[in-house]
């Protein structure tokens, strides 16, 4: 999914396949740069953590205060697809399943339970809580569900993530002309709804789970009309008070939100009121924090990190956690010189990846293979390639490129990408590639991807969920050609055995196949992969229940200050 | 004073690969602490290294001769637009003369470096790019001197005289008028050589003006600005050699202007 920190509009859709935006977002620096180092955190990151039930409503006493550099884009969950407008979704609003704290599995929220897959993958039935009700009175019901999925496939709504649910039965009709209702989609009764899947997917319970999938309160957002994006209207722990766009989002607790669990995951609101204080330079963001103005920095770029690791008052201020979120380097495939197996192979050893993880200041972890740590059929017996550019000119030389080449260079000028560029830039040219930058805002690289003309630059994928499918199939699979699959990577055996894996119900074999797709894209060296980002986030330490979660990053909901 | 300055910077920019001890792109494995971080002064690094451990005194070096490129270029670009409108407009007078003014004034009445910053975007940012567009933001007050200089030595007596025995206007204008102008042109190019310097830190501060990893006092300055407190050195060292030719420049250019003045 993307990490919100450019001002974008959502992205429009490809037809078939799903078409994510790749995550594009790193260190934004002060002016220049986006503050990007709050990643993706990563699963796990979760240690104990059911500390957060219960004795709950420490004292509310004074508002939280959190900043942002980038504006937060959406409040509206058919609209929310990144990682500043998710957790204020997930906290504003209910979806029938929702992760646990390490993102492995889910737990029931706005359903009794998680229904387990009938009829062959073709099928879920969910049975939903009584009782549960929008802040305008309406109820949380089946309806609510069945509306909330409509609206994100009709085309008025321009939702992001559409696509995510055409394999609903008459989805994808839906999807093209929203007439009558999507038929898959069945109110069975007021408080039982079912799905119907055109194809078996292991990945629908993630897509009900995430909070696109919150149901919404029809008669308030046909009133709302756009609007609704600012002032929306939900069920969750906490509402939305105020939202002035590039200024400040105030969240106030939803005082008729009851726990339908005791799980930690479904909580009420530990904290009465969370201001977002939105358009600060990282560096502000970090002296707030050091001051005691603010509690929790969304951006904490390399060169902020470096200002405060070495000062032991604050070691505790620092969160951090490897994220799933994978950084590469990319290249045409389908053009020389790329076309030569010698010369993708030469840059796999070209690249110094323990340098970029140094110059990063060690908020990086440098990585061999597609999947990042944290990702069910993470491979720990893949090895990768050494840093050896003897090895790299050799090869090279061996492909006929002895004198060198040029290629051409895209990437996203905000803070530390610039950096990344110019360790790569000058490892290539020890090799004897010649690169020229071209450094530009993130709207014009995504165009520049899209247009299919890039012929090399790094890219970048944060998950939308924990499943292989996210990464393997949404980066190498050919219908993604070129806007997320940037190296054009095409091979026909890869794609026949993604399309398999997807519907395949045995956990195991299911994820064996992934690792099976893995190694095989590894072997044809379509990218470089270079690292996994860490999430770095800068608190207050008497800021409690803040752990990086995979997923969300951070749970407003579970939040107290001590 | 100021002409030691300017002369100094501009030896250190000609003489560049000489004063550099290393070559200012190389990103040194020792450039960097253990943890990422840039390393002060120190007899290895004269003026530490920047964030991705390159010699801060070679890219200095190395920096006042991308800006003074830019600053020199860019003001011979302005100085040409600059004379031939000021003197188009003074010698013909009448209508032409109140176009290209009220053009000139409405130029001047944008705000410059937006313009600037748009124009370096709207083109894409480059060394080339840079130069052309602080040339063409930075010939208005040029034009407006030359301009009234002009219109006071075109209707003295010789210029009559000349006329009347046929030169060609055209000839007027350049071998007879001009001259009396060089001497404002000098003081104000010096003066706007200043200027330039600035706008070229300026633009490649925002990243819109020279690329990396080419340096430039502009763009040394931006790597340093998110560094101010945990290494300055990455951003003041070439703040200050702006702050210094941008003083130098100016003295100059007083200097000048005193020296050529009529009046004495």
């Amino acid at each position: 999914m993307t990490r919100r920190k450019e001002e974008d509009e959502a992205k429009p859709y490809t037809s078939g396949g799903r078409r994510r935006v790749s995550r594009r977002d790193f260190l934004k620096a002060g002016g220049t740069g986006l503050a990007g180092a709050a990643l993706l955190g990563a699963a796990g990151c979760g240690g104990g953590q059911g500390g957060s039930s219960g004795g709950g409503g420490g004292s509310a006493s004074r508002p939280i205060q959190v900043t942002t550099q980038q504006d937060i884009p959406h409040t509206d969950p058919a609209l929310a697809y990144d990682t500043l407008s998710w957790p204020v979704v997930h906290a504003t609003f209910v979806t029938l399943i929702t992760y646990n704290q390490s993102a492995q599995g889910f737990v029931p929220w706005a359903a009794t339970e998680v229904p387990k897959p009938e009829n062959g993958g073709h099928k879920y039935v969910f049975n939903i809580r009584k009782g549960m009700k929008f802040t305008n009175g309406e109820p949380v019901n089946a309806q609510a569900f069945k509306y909330a999925i409509e609206r994100i496939l009709n085309p008025k709504t321009k939702s992001p993530v559409a696509d995510f649910y055409t394999n609903i039965v008459g989805g994808a009709a839906y999807r093209k002309n929203p007439k009558g209702d999507v038929k898959g989609i069945k109110v069975l009764s007021p408080y039982k709804i079912e799905f119907d899947l055109e194809k078996p997917d292991q990945t629908f319970l993630q897509t009900i789970a995430i909070p696109p999938a919150s149901a919404v309160p029809q008669k308030a957002v046909e009133k709302a009309g756009p609007d609704f994006d600012t002032h929306p209207v939900g069920s969750g722990p906490f509402m939305v008070k105020q939202f002035s766009h590039g200024s400040k989002l105030i969240l106030v607790k939803n005082k008729d939100y009851k726990n339908p669990t005791s799980a930690p995951e479904t909580t009420e609101a530990k904290a009465g009121e969370i201001d977002i204080t939105i358009g600060l330079s990282p560096t502000t963001e970090i002296q707030r924090v050091e001051s005691g103005q603010a509690d929790y920095a969304l951006d904490f770029p390399s060169a902020q990190y470096n200002q405060v690791k070495n000062n032991p008052k604050y070691k505790s201020y620092i969160k951090s956690a490897v994220s799933n979120t994978l950084f590469y380097l990319f290249y045409n495939v389908q053009q020389k010189p790329f076309t030569d197996p010698k010369v993708r192979l030469a840059f796999q050893y070209a690249i110094d990846k323990k340098r970029i993880a140094q110059v990063l200041a060690g908020m990086v972890v440098p990585t061999n293979q597609i999947l990042p740590p944290h990702m069910p059929g993470y491979d720990p017996s893949i090895k990768g390639y050494p840093y050896d550019p003897e090895k790299a000119r050799s090869l090279l030389k061996e492909a006929g490129y002895g004198n060198g080449f040029h290629i051409d260079f895209w990437d996203q000028n905000t803070s530390d990408e610039p950096k990344v560029d110019q360790v790569i830039q000058n490892n290539l040219s020890q090799i004897g590639v010649k690169m020229t930058l071209h450094s530009i805002s993130f709207s014009e690289w995504i165009s520049k991807i899209e247009s299919g003309k890039a012929q090399a630059g790094v890219g970048a994928w944060s998950q939308d969920f924990p499943d292989p499918s996210d990464f393997l199939d949404v980066l190498f699979n050919s219908n993604q050609i070129p806007t997320n699959n940037q190296s054009h990577y095409s091979n026909k055996t890869v794609d026949k055995e993604l399309a398999q894996a997807l519907i395949e119900t045995n956990h195991k074999k299911r994820l064996a196949m992934y690792q099976k797709i893995q190694r095989q894209i590894l072997a044809d060296n379509p990218i470089v992969p270079l690292y996994n980002q860490k999430a770095v986030y800068f608190v207050n330490p008497k800021l409690k229940g803040t752990d990086i979660h995979p997923v969300f990053y951070q749970i407003y909901q579970q939040w107290y200050l001590t | 004073m100021g002409l030691a300055i300017f002369l100094i910077m501009i030896l250190v920019a000609i003489l560049a690969p000489v004063l550099a001890r290393y070559n200012p792109d190389i990103q040194f494995r020792n450039g960097l602490t253990a943890t990422g971080s840039p390393l002060p002064p120190s007899g290895r690094f004269w003026l530490g290294t920047d964030p991705l451990g390159r010699d801060l005194y070679s890219r200095l070096v190395y920096g006042a001769r991308t800006s003074m490129e830019v600053a020199i270029l860019a003001n011979i670009i302005s100085t040409i637009i600059g004379v031939v409108i000021g003197a188009v407009a003074g010698f013909f007078g009448g209508i032409v003369d109140t176009l290209l003014m009220r053009f000139t004034d409405v130029m001047m009445s944008f705000p410059v470096l937006l313009f600037a910053a748009f124009l370096s975007v709207a083109l894409k940012p480059g060394l080339k790019v840079v130069i052309f567009v602080i040339g063409f933001v930075s010939w208005f007050y040029l034009a407006r001197i030359v301009r009234g200089e002009i219109l006071s030595v075109k209707n003295r007596d010789y210029v009559d005289a000349a006329r009347s025995i046929g030169v060609s206007r055209f000839r007027i204008l350049i071998r007879h008028l001009l001259p009396q102008v060089y001497g404002q042109i000098i003081v104000y190019v010096t003066l706007g050589f200043s200027t330039t310097v600035l706008y070229e830190a300026i633009l490649s501060f925002l990243g819109i003006g020279v690329q990396p990893p080419t340096p430039s006092w502009g763009n040394l300055i931006s790597d340093g600005d998110q560094y101010l407190t945990s290494a300055p050195w990455i951003a003041v060292f070439p703040g200050i050699a702006v702050a210094i030719t941008v003083l130098g420049l100016n003295l100059l250019g007083d200097g000048l202007r005193d020296a050529l003045d009529p009046r004495k």
